[in-house]
C-alpha cells in the first residue's frame, strides 16, 4: 500500500511530465483501438452489402470478378447470359425468385442497372434489411428510374427531373443516347452499400436505349423518341447476371452444380458470403498491416515513458537512499518504479479507450454522410478491457528495465549517495 | 559487564574495502557503544566515516570482522533480514536533503512505520494514530505543523528540514539513531539549538545517538568522542 502511495505521489510531483507521457500512450492507444474498430466495422459493413441473395449467376469467369461486377459494380462481365439461359434459371425446381441484372450503361460517372421490380422486394443488405424508397416508388414504365441516395445527392435530383442514360461507362460515356429522357419515378434510401450509387431503370428500358446500336436497324440509332417505345417489342436478349434465392438453402449445391454444368452455356454460380469471404481475404494484408503500424505507435507510446522514467533516475537517487535509510528493502524500490509504470500505462490505455470511443461516435455521422458507410460501435466490452491490462501489463514489463537499474543503483548507493 | 553498560553497537576487527579496490577503507580492531550513550565520531571527508554508517545501518556488510547491533550480528543476517533490522531498530538523519519532497510533512515523519510493524504498533502504544504522533514529535521539535504543512517540504528551511528528519529518527522509538553531519548545512546559532533538540528528544526517547561530523567543536557536548583516524589502523598506516 505504502509503495502505491509513493508512487502516485511521486507522480503528481511530476504531473507535468507525467501527464505527456500518459497523453502520448492514450494517442497511442486510440489509434490502435480507433483502426481496429473502423477496420471491424468496414468489414461488417463490407460483409453486409449483400444478403438473403443465396447464388449469383453469371457467365464463367472468376467468383470474385463476377461479385464485384454484380454486387460492387466494379469491373465488367466478360460476357452474358443468354435470355434462353435466364428463363432456365427461373424454371429450375430449385429457384424460389430471380433478380435479373443488367450493367453496362452510366449516368454521370454513375453506373446504370436494368433489372424488374424483384430486384427492390428481394435484394437485401445487413442483416437482412431491404431496399426503402425516401421519395416515389419503384418503377413502372419502360423510361421510368429509380435512384439510389447518393446519385440523387450529388447530382441534386428530384422526383419528376429528367435525365439522359449514356451507352457504355465513365462520366462523357461514348455517346449520349439524348433522344429518350428518362424521368426520376423514385429515390432509394442511404444503405451504405453501392446500391446508394446506382441508377435503376427496367430492363426493358435498357433494351430501348439500345436499339439501333445492335448491327441490323442502324437507321434507329439515336431516333427513337418515347413514342416509338410503346410500339416496339422490347425484349431483351441478354442480362449480366442474375441474383438468385432457393426455396431451401439445402439445395444450394444442388444448384450450384446444375448451373456450373449447364450445357448450352458457360455460366457460373457463386455463394455470394463465400466470395465476400475470398475478397475480402484478398484486401487482409492492407488491414493487417494497419494494425501492424498501430501497434509500433504503441510501442512507441510506450518507449516515451521508457525515456521519461529513465531520464528521471538519476535525481531520484537521493530519494531512494532515503526510502532505504526508513526500512524500504530494493525490492520495494523496484516495486515503486514498476508501478509508476504500470500507473502511467493503465492511465494512458484506459483513456486511449474512452477517446477512440468518443471520437468514433463523433466521427459516426460524418462517415456514414461522407462514405456512406455505417460503422457499428459496440460498446467497449472484454476486447478493450483485455487492451487496457495488456497495454498496462507491457507497461510494467517495461518499466522493469528502470526498475532493475533503481534497484541496482539502491543496492550500491545504500544509504549514502556518492555522485 | 554491568547492566547500565550495554554496547548497543559492536564492533571487532572489522576490515572492508569497496569491490574493485585494492586497499581497504576501514580497519577497526574495536568499537562499542553503549546503551544510552551519544557517541561523537569524529571523521574527514574520505575517512570512510560514510562506510561505517552504512555498516552499522546494515546497508552493506565487512568483509572481516564483525559488526554486531542490539546483540545480532548484521554479517550473519541476509540482506533483506538487516533491512527489517534497520527498518524496526535504526533511526538515520542526513547531512542534507533529509526528506522525500513528494510526502507531505507529516508523511515524511510516519514513513518509518509503513516498513516495519514494530514501530508502527509502538507508537500506536502510545498514541491515537501514526499521524498524531507525527505531530506531538514535530511539535516537540519546535516546529508548527499547521502552518508548515501548507507548502511542499522543500521549501522548509534546512533547519527546519533537519529537525523534521529528527522526528522521523525518532519515530515509533528505534533504540539507535544515526546522524551523518546533520549540522553541516546549518549556521552556528541554529547548530546549537538544533543539538540541544536532537539531545533532548533522543534522551526522551531512551535511545542511543551515533553522531558523525568533520566538525571537532561539536565533540564536546557529547557523552565520548573517538577520532576515526585514530581507530581506523588504515589511516595510520598511510599517514
Amino acid at each position: 500500500m505504502i509503495i502505491l502511495k509513493l508512487a502516485l505521489h511521486s507522480l503528481w510531483n511530476r504531473r507535468g511530465v507525467a501527464a505527456l507521457t500518459v497523453f502520448a500512450i492514450t494517442i497511442s492507444v486510440t489509434l490502435f483501438l480507433s483502426v481496429d474498430k473502423i477496420r471491424s466495422g468496414a468489414r461488417d459493413g463490407f460483409a453486409n452489402t449483400i444478403s438473403g441473395t443465396d447464388v449469383i449467376v453469371g457467365a464463367r469467369t472468376g467468383p470474385i470478378q463476377l461479385l464485384l461486377y454484380s454486387v460492387f459494380r466494379i469491373g465488367n462481365a466478360t460476357n452474358n447470359i443468354s435470355w434462353k439461359s435466364y428463363q432456365d434459371i427461373i424454371k429450375r425446381p430449385e429457384t424460389d425468385w430471380v433478380v435479373p441484372l443488367s450493367l453496362g450503361d452510366s449516368h454521370k460517372g454513375f453506373r446504370v442497372l436494368g433489372t424488374t421490380r424483384s430486384y427492390f422486394e428481394k435484394y437485401r443488405y445487413a442483416r437482412k434489411r431491404s431496399l426503402t424508397f425516401v421519395e416515389g416508388r419503384a418503377f413502372e414504365d419502360v423510361l421510368d428510374v429509380v435512384v439510389g441516395s447518393e446519385v440523387a445527392r450529388k447530382l441534386g435530383y428530384g422526383l419528376g427531373d429528367k435525365i439522359i442514360i449514356s451507352h457504355g461507362l465513365g462520366k462523357a460515356g461514348f455517346t449520349k443516347h439524348d433522344n429518350l429522357p428518362f424521368s426520376i419515378v423514385g429515390i432509394l434510401s442511404s444503405t451504405g452499400t453501392p446500391v446508394d450509387q446506382t441508377v435503376h431503370v427496367t430492363l426493358q428500358g435498357i433494351e430501348a436505349i439500345h436499339i439501333g446500336w445492335n448491327g441490323n436497324n442502324n437507321s434507329l440509332r439515336n431516333k427513337i423518341t418515347p413514342q416509338d417505345i410503346q410500339n416496339l417489342q422490347l425484349q431483351p436478349k441478354a442480362i449480366t447476371a442474375a441474383l438468385v434465392g432457393l426455396t431451401s438453402k439445402i439445395k444450394v449445391f444442388r444448384f450450384q452444380r446444375a448451373i456450373n454444368e449447364y450445357p448450352a452455356e458457360p455460366l457460373m454460380a457463386i455463394l455470394p458470403g463465400v466470395a465476400l469471404q475470398e475478397l475480402w481475404s484478398l484486401m487482409g494484408t492492407a488491414e493487417k498491416a494497419l494494425v501492424v503500424i498501430s501497434l509500433f505507435v504503441v510501442v512507441a507510446g510506450l518507449l516515451g515513458m521508457l525515456t521519461m522514467i529513465l531520464s528521471g533516475l538519476n535525481e531520484r537517487r537521493r530519494e531512494m537512499a532515503i526510502l532505504r535509510s526508513v526500512g524500504a528493502k530494493p525490492v520495494h524500490i523496484l516495486g515503486l518504479f514498476v508501478t509508476e509504470a504500470l500507473l502511467l500505462s493503465l492511465a494512458g490505455a484506459g483513456l486511449g479507450v474512452v477517446l477512440s470511443f468518443s471520437g468514433l461516435a463523433l466521427a459516426q455521422p460524418f462517415i456514414e454522410a461522407q462514405y456512406g458507410f455505417y460503422l457499428t460501435i459496440a460498446s467497449p466490452g472484454l476486447r478493450e478491457a483485455l487492451i487496457v491490462v495488456t497495454v498496462g501489463g507491457i507497461g510494467g514489463l517495461v518499466g522493469l528495465w528502470p526498475a532493475f537499474r533503481a534497484y541496482r543503483l539502491s543496492v550500491a548507493d545504500g544509504l549514502i549517495v556518492r555522485v | 559487564m554491568s547492566a547500565d553498560c550495554v554496547p548497543i553497537v559492536e564492533i571487532t576487527n572489522l576490515r572492508f574495502r569497496w569491490p574493485g579496490n585494492d586497499a581497504d577503507i576501514l580497519n577497526i580492531e574495536d568499537l562499542s557503544v553503549q546503551k544510552g550513550e551519544s557517541l561523537f565520531i569524529k571523521g574527514n571527508s574520505g575517512s570512510g566515516k560514510t562506510t561505517l554508517l552504512n555498516m552499522i545501518a546494515g546497508v552493506i556488510i565487512p568483509q572481516e570482522g564483525n559488526v554486531t547491533v542490539l546483540g545480532e550480528s548484521m554479517g550473519n543476517m541476509p540482506s533483506w533480514k538487516r533491512d527489517d533490522f534497520r527498518a524496526q531498530h535504526i533511526g538515520v538523519v542526513f547531512q542534507i536533503f533529509n526528506l522525500i519532497p513528494y510526502l507531505s510533512l507529516v508523511d515524511n515523519v510516519t514513513l518509518p512505520c509503513h516498513f516495519s510493524a514494530a514501530r508502527k504498533s509502538r507508537v500506536l502504544s502510545r498514541s491515537n494514530d501514526l499521524d498524531s504522533e507525527a505531530h506531538r514529535l514535530l511539535e516537540h521539535l519546535i516546529l508548527d505543523v499547521k502552518s508548515l504543512s501548507e507548502q511542499p517540504v522543500s521549501r522548509l528551511s534546512v533547519g527546519q528540514q533537519q529537525r523534521v528528519a529528527v522526528a522521523r529518527a525518532l519515530m515509533g522509538g528505534p533504540e539507535l539513531v544515526i546522524a551523518d553531519e546533520p549540522t553541516s548545512a546549518l549556521d552556528a546559532d541554529a547548530r546549537e539549538a538544533f543539538l540541544e533538540l536532537l539531545f533532548r528528544e533522543v534522551a526522551d526517547n531512551k535511545a542511543t545517538l551515533i553522531f558523525v561530523s568533520h566538525d571537532a567543536s561539536l565533540e564536546s557536548s557529547f557523552d565520548r568522542s573517538v577520532h576515526l583516524e585514530d581507530i581506523n589502523r588504515v589511516m595510520r598506516t598511510e599517514s
